[in-house]
């Protein structure tokens, strides 16, 4: 992925924009062009930016541009509306099967020293 | 038309080549391959390779490789998919020998991934992912099986032990292969004591980057008389898809697109599963391993590591796996990892696997898939003589 992909997804990214089929009513996240279901177009859908942890793993052997924290924690969150997405978690100690969090935006990388810093949302818990 | 056969082998070892280069490693592969089976003269060389664009920056690897080995009246191609690279390369190359356009095709994948930073090959290896929700938020491959393992684990009732079988398996069969990267054997105790990767996923659960080639010469049926050259028939081939978002599935553990491979694969070869003597399957991890293994129906789904313990898939069993050790314990080189399964399935039709041979072997099964069983490929393999 270049800079410019970055930029052309920042919309969805920070915004949690998923798509959601005229037909079926299938809701993706990232968005589709088309229906994976059923082949009917797609429209704009704001995914709900709170739910709750439903599994979540470390990640250990850290991949290039993540490679600057120690370990961090990522897991399958189940959004309010029953959307299952992937998300990296922040702001916690130890997760737990169950908990509530929320999306929150945050800078994830940057293109070398001098290049742009590609922001985007991570979970943290909920506090209420 | 012909009939596609194989007629020949040439590979390395799987490890770690700190002071050859990609065309070195290619080179020795084909070298053995054009001298032991006297594959001479070939209409077209296709080439797997996954990472060389990412790492050396280098595009259009087989043409390269092709001008190495002075190669220049031929077709060639590259295939760039991950593990599936040179399942790809094979699947295209099988389609020119059946078409007529090619008598002798010389295929097969090589990779360089030694001499890369951790962190770049962790990296490399996930994006065959899609880039937007695993490369993007700081998901690699391996995490991504690690949820998925825990998601199987819950749903089958399954311990760390049962996620164990299949890497003990596998580094059992490797002790006794030559051209192995790991050839030691693994206990339960080594497995949960090392370290993690992303739980419940320890670096015996998934595969070790590593260096190789390996190539395999197709022809037709009459061109191997004609020559006088033993070989093993393709009896049947399938291909198939699925989203590549697993939380898009029905059931994130189950591989549609390697099930509807094997329906296609069976069907033209006029096989079922049951005739079937000896699989090998592409399983960059463990968990991915027991997906597979359900998806191929030798069993009820769940009960794959329970069919591992019980000696279903061992050497000795009724239809041993991955008998050189596969992706964990044979090694691997991404673009070259279903080629060296070729390799493999080809060693052992011709009764030349050595201590790993397989008695009274008719019929093989061979796996692979990009990514996280995003598109799939099944080959039959069989009739040899």
């Amino acid at each position: 992925m270049t800079e410019i992909s970055d930029w052309i997804y920042r919309i969805s990214r920070y915004r949690l924009l998923g798509s959601r089929c005229v037909k079926c009513g299938e809701v993706t996240y990232p968005p589709r062009l088309k229906c994976f279901k059923c082949g009917s177009e797609m429209i704009d859908y704001q995914l709900p930016r709170r739910g709750k942890i439903i599994h979540y793993t470390s990640v250990k052997n850290l991949p290039e541009r993540y490679n600057r924290f120690g370990a961090y924690y990522i897991a399958i969150i189940e959004l309010d509306d029953g959307t299952r997405i992937f998300g990296l978690l922040t702001d916690i100690e130890k997760p737990e099967v169950g908990i509530r969090v929320e999306a929150c935006l945050r800078k994830l990388y940057t293109y070398g020293e001098e290049g742009k810093i590609i922001y985007g949302l991570k979970f943290r818990p909920v506090i209420d | 038309m012909g009939i596609p056969v194989i007629v020949g082998v040439g590979y390395t070892k799987v490890g770690e080549f700190w002071y050859k280069d990609i065309y070195q490693i290619s080179y020795e592969a084909l070298k053995m391959l054009m001298n032991d089976y006297g594959v001479a003269d070939v209409d077209a060389l296709y080439v797997g390779n996954a990472l060389s664009s990412y790492y050396d920056r280098q595009l259009a690897l087989a043409s390269h490789i092709a001008d190495t080995m002075g190669l220049y009246d031929i077709s060639v191609s590259t295939f760039s998919s991950g593990g599936a690279s040179s399942a790809q390369a094979i699947y295209n190359a099988i389609l020119g020998v059946i078409s007529g356009q090619f008598e002798s095709v010389i295929v097969g994948g090589v990779e360089k991934m030694s001499e890369e930073l951790p962190s770049k090959i962790v990296r490399g290896v996930s994006l065959v992912e899609k880039s937007f929700f695993i490369d993007y938020i700081g998901l690699t491959s391996f995490s991504l099986h690690a949820l998925v393992a825990k998601i199987y684990m819950d749903r089958f009732k399954l311990d760390r032990e049962d996620l164990s079988a299949l890497p003990i398996l596998e580094h059992e069969n490797s002790s006794r292969s030559k051209h192995s990267q790991f050839r030691n054997k693994i206990t339960y105790e080594m497995i949960i004591n090392a370290p993690l990767v992303s739980e419940p996923l320890t670096i015996f659960d998934v595969s070790a980057p590593g260096d190789g080639a390996a190539f395999i010469a197709i022809t037709s049926e009459e061109y191997a008389m004609e020559n006088g050259l033993d070989y093993v028939k393709i009896l049947g081939m399938g291909s198939a898809s699925q989203p590549a978002n697993p939380l898009e599935r029905p059931s994130p553990y189950i591989f549609e697109a390697t099930s509807r491979a094997l329906d296609k694969a069976l069907r033209q070869a006029g096989k079922t599963i049951e005739e079937i003597d000896l699989i090998e399957i592409y399983n960059p991890t463990s968990i991915s391993g027991l997906l597979i293994l359900d998806s191929l129906g030798l069993g009820r789904r769940g009960e794959s590591a329970k069919m591992i313990r019980d000696g279903f898939f061992s050497l000795d069993g009724r239809v041993p796996i991955n008998t050189f050790g596969g992706a964990k314990a044979r090694g691997d080189p991404k673009g070259a990892s279903t080629a060296y399964q070729f390799v493999e399935v080809f060693l052992q039709h011709m009764n030349m696997a050595g201590d790993n041979q397989v008695s009274d072997m008719k019929y093989s099964l061979i796996h692979s898939m990009v990514g996280f069983d995003i598109s799939s490929y099944i080959f039959i393999l069989g009739d040899a003589r």
